[in-house]
């Protein structure tokens, strides 16, 4: 035993010695995550507004005017006042320059002028669903708009019958865990969850694979150590190597885009080390049928587009047929970014974590198990 | 006390699907001895050694180790032997010393000797005052004398080198060589796979492997006499390149081949052809300087077994 120990540690300083003197690796995987993390945190953290939009206002009375002043005070809107004309506003619109137009039609002041004569008034918006999130900001920025718009106008009716109106109740909404729904808060803790999973996952496979390109695993295998030690020794690294990378982007996301961490420290840094090791040894299997660094690294880049589809990071889980639902849970990304997101958000304890810490550890096991398998047959 | 046999192959047979790369083979190493492992690429050279280093398991047949059975006690072993492969498989990334301080762990050396060991390596492979180099800037002739220097660290019985000189300047080569001798006088056998016909040369003894099968086996003069067929013309001649594809359409040679600036034929009665021989290439206005029957080279037995074993 005592033996074996020092076999793992001395294949353990040599793998930080290779570390240590590769410059093209090294940076890339100790830098290139936390670099990744803070264009997402910058590029999600503003809201969508000030779209680029034109109004075509074919109508002439008041009422028109208004709308089209409430148009421009908004802020998700930024009105060009040069583009009047239809035609030309619809192709700038396909030539993406525009995101929204809209149409006050004709006569449109007149259908307000008496609550008894009014008709709907229609106004046109025409949106690049090209982009879809700048179009969802636009339809939810002119939907706002409508609102005020039509409140206005009631009270300015109501005004004119001599009624007398305090206020328009409106519902309370409160959003729990991230009250300005910021989208950085929902990206960075997911993002965490990828960027683990490639460090853990490619720096186990890829010191695995490099030893079998170079022809050095069998000079390994010769030795007196076994095949698991040098598993062991070769994959052990990549923790200490994904936990800095770890603690770097919780305190890049923590201190520089304001993340919450409402839960408790121990927790955090116990599910993220347990996931750490189930990505790890997913790499440790990748890396038992490459047999070389450009086949392992294709199979981690492979997986991980399996993994993030199926980890509720962009598409819902919710949404997916029930078997896909079921083989989610398999999925260790999706238990990773929950847990993640769900104790630094929403504060969780324990007893909320517990099925995905519990569901993590058998997968670890079960991964861990298939990879021993291989490597063993695969001697013979 | 030690066992005179540092191998004994019994009809070790190996079969990848329906290819038989190995088909029952048997020989003996003895202690102590440099036994050279000879033959094109492909004929099986490398599967038995792989056999004999406990990495690929025997279709058939039974190999002993320095007394263990691969099959079984290849873990017991592993500390007591040494394996050099074709690709000098250093870390290139690594000094000259985290080399040797790396293998010398794995295989257990710690502290004194430890030290003890990396000093005497470093020594003996003339790398004195490079051990902080990295190795990937090393040239190729102290690479393989690196490379060899981790395979010996734990100065393991039994030494298997596969291809070692491949790739290595002449000068570098006769040094290994010089090193393999040291090696074998002071106990240790040798198991070399080999491409070099003058390298074959030096072994104490040779096996010839060809399609999976051993077809000669013996000393080297040994292989020499018993295995050649015919004898070896060398003919000194003006424009040998000429010279030799005239001949090549001549009738009834077993081989006719450049040997150098000279051309060597092979055939059963060749010594009565001589005068035939030179009138053909003056005929074609090739003065012919010498012609002489002389003894065959292990380059000349080579080719000839290669040919005869293709033929049969």
């Amino acid at each position: 035993m005592k033996a074996a120990l020092a076999r793992i540690s001395n294949l353990v300083r040599k793998e930080f010695t290779h570390f240590t003197r590769d410059r093209l690796l090294t940076p890339f995987i100790l830098f290139g995550p936390v670099a990744e993390l803070i264009m997402i945190g910058i590029a999600t953290s503003g809201d969508i507004d000030h779209l680029p939009t034109a109004i075509v206002i074919q109508d002439r009375g008041e009422r028109g005017a208004l709308f089209a002043q409430m148009v421009d005070a908004s802020p998700v809107f930024k009105v060009d006042d040069q583009i009047t004309d239809g035609d030309n506003a619809r192709k700038l619109l396909q030539d993406g320059r525009l995101t929204a137009v809209f149409t006050i039609p004709e006569g449109f002041s007149e259908d307000l002028v008496d609550p008894l004569t009014a008709r709907i008034a229609p106004v046109g918006l025409l949106l690049d669903g090209a982009d879809i999130f700048a179009a969802e900001a636009a339809k939810y920025g002119a939907e706002e708009v409508v609102d005020d718009f039509s409140t206005a106008v009631s009270m300015d009716w109501m005004h004119e019958a001599g009624v007398a109106l305090t206020a328009i109740e409106e519902p309370t909404i409160e959003v729990l865990y991230n009250k300005d729904l910021k989208k950085s808060f929902y990206e960075l803790p997911a993002e965490m969850g990828i960027m683990l999973y490639f460090v853990a996952a490619g720096v186990a496979s890829l010191g695995i694979a490099r030893e079998r390109e170079r022809g050095t695993w069998e000079q390994l295998l010769v030795t007196p150590m076994r095949p698991l030690e040098i598993i062991i020794g070769k994959a052990l690294p990549a923790i200490p190597i994904a936990y800095a990378v770890f603690l770097m982007m919780l305190a890049v996301s923590l201190g520089g885009f304001g993340l919450p961490m409402r839960g408790s420290w121990p927790l955090l840094l116990f599910v993220v080390l347990l996931y750490i090791l189930v990505e790890l040894s997913v790499g440790v299997l990748i890396s038992s049928f490459s047999r070389s660094q450009i086949q392992a690294f294709l199979l981690v880049a492979t997986l991980m587009m399996v993994e993030f589809i199926f980890s509720g990071y962009i598409f819902a889980v919710d949404t997916m047929p029930s078997l896909i639902q079921t083989l989610s849970n398999f999925i260790p990304m999706k238990h990773g970014l929950n847990m993640v997101r769900s104790i630094l958000l929403r504060g969780v304890g324990l007893d909320a974590v517990g099925p995905s810490i519990l569901m993590l550890a058998a997968l670890g096991s079960g991964v861990i198990a298939v990879a021993t398998l291989i490597v063993r047959r695969r001697l013979d | 006390m030690r066992n005179p046999n540092a191998i004994v192959v019994r009809g070790l047979t190996k079969q990848f699907d329906s290819f038989t790369a190995v088909d029952e083979i048997s020989f003996e190493i003895k202690t102590g001895e440099i036994f050279g492992f000879l033959g094109p690429n492909g004929a099986g050279k490398t599967t038995t050694m792989r056999m004999l280093l406990g990495l690929v398991k025997p279709t058939a047949g039974t190999a002993t180790v320095l007394g263990f059975d691969v099959r079984r006690d290849v873990r017991l072993l592993r500390a007591r032997l040494g394996y050099m492969s074709q690709r000098f498989t250093l870390y290139q990334d690594l000094t000259v010393d985290e080399n040797l301080t790396f293998y010398g762990r794995a295989y257990g050396l710690e502290k004194e000797r430890l030290l003890a060991r990396k000093a005497a390596i470093v020594q003996m492979a003339g790398l004195l005052g490079r051990e902080r180099t990295l190795t990937r800037d090393l040239a190729g002739g102290w690479k393989q004398r690196l490379a060899l220097g981790c395979a010996i660290i734990h100065e393991p019985d039994l030494l298997f080198l596969d291809e070692p000189t491949a790739g290595v300047d002449p000068v570098s080569r006769r040094a290994f060589w010089d090193l393999l001798y040291g090696l074998s006088a002071g106990g240790t056998t040798v198991f070399v796979t080999t491409h070099y016909m003058d390298e074959a040369e030096h072994c104490h003894r040779l096996a010839f492997i060809q399609n999976g099968r051993i077809v000669a086996l013996g000393s080297p003069s040994q292989v020499k006499q018993t295995v050649m067929r015919g004898q070896v013309l060398e003919i000194e001649c003006d424009s040998p390149d000429r010279a030799l594809q005239i001949l090549r359409e001549e009738k009834g040679f077993d081989e006719v081949a450049l040997y150098g600036a000279n051309i060597h034929v092979v055939a059963e009665d060749v010594s009565g052809r001589i005068a035939e021989i030179e009138q053909t290439l003056v005929k074609e206005g090739i003065s012919v300087r010498s012609a002489a029957v002389v003894a065959p080279s292990l380059e000349d037995v080579f080719i000839s077994t290669v040919r005869t074993g293709q033929i049969d």
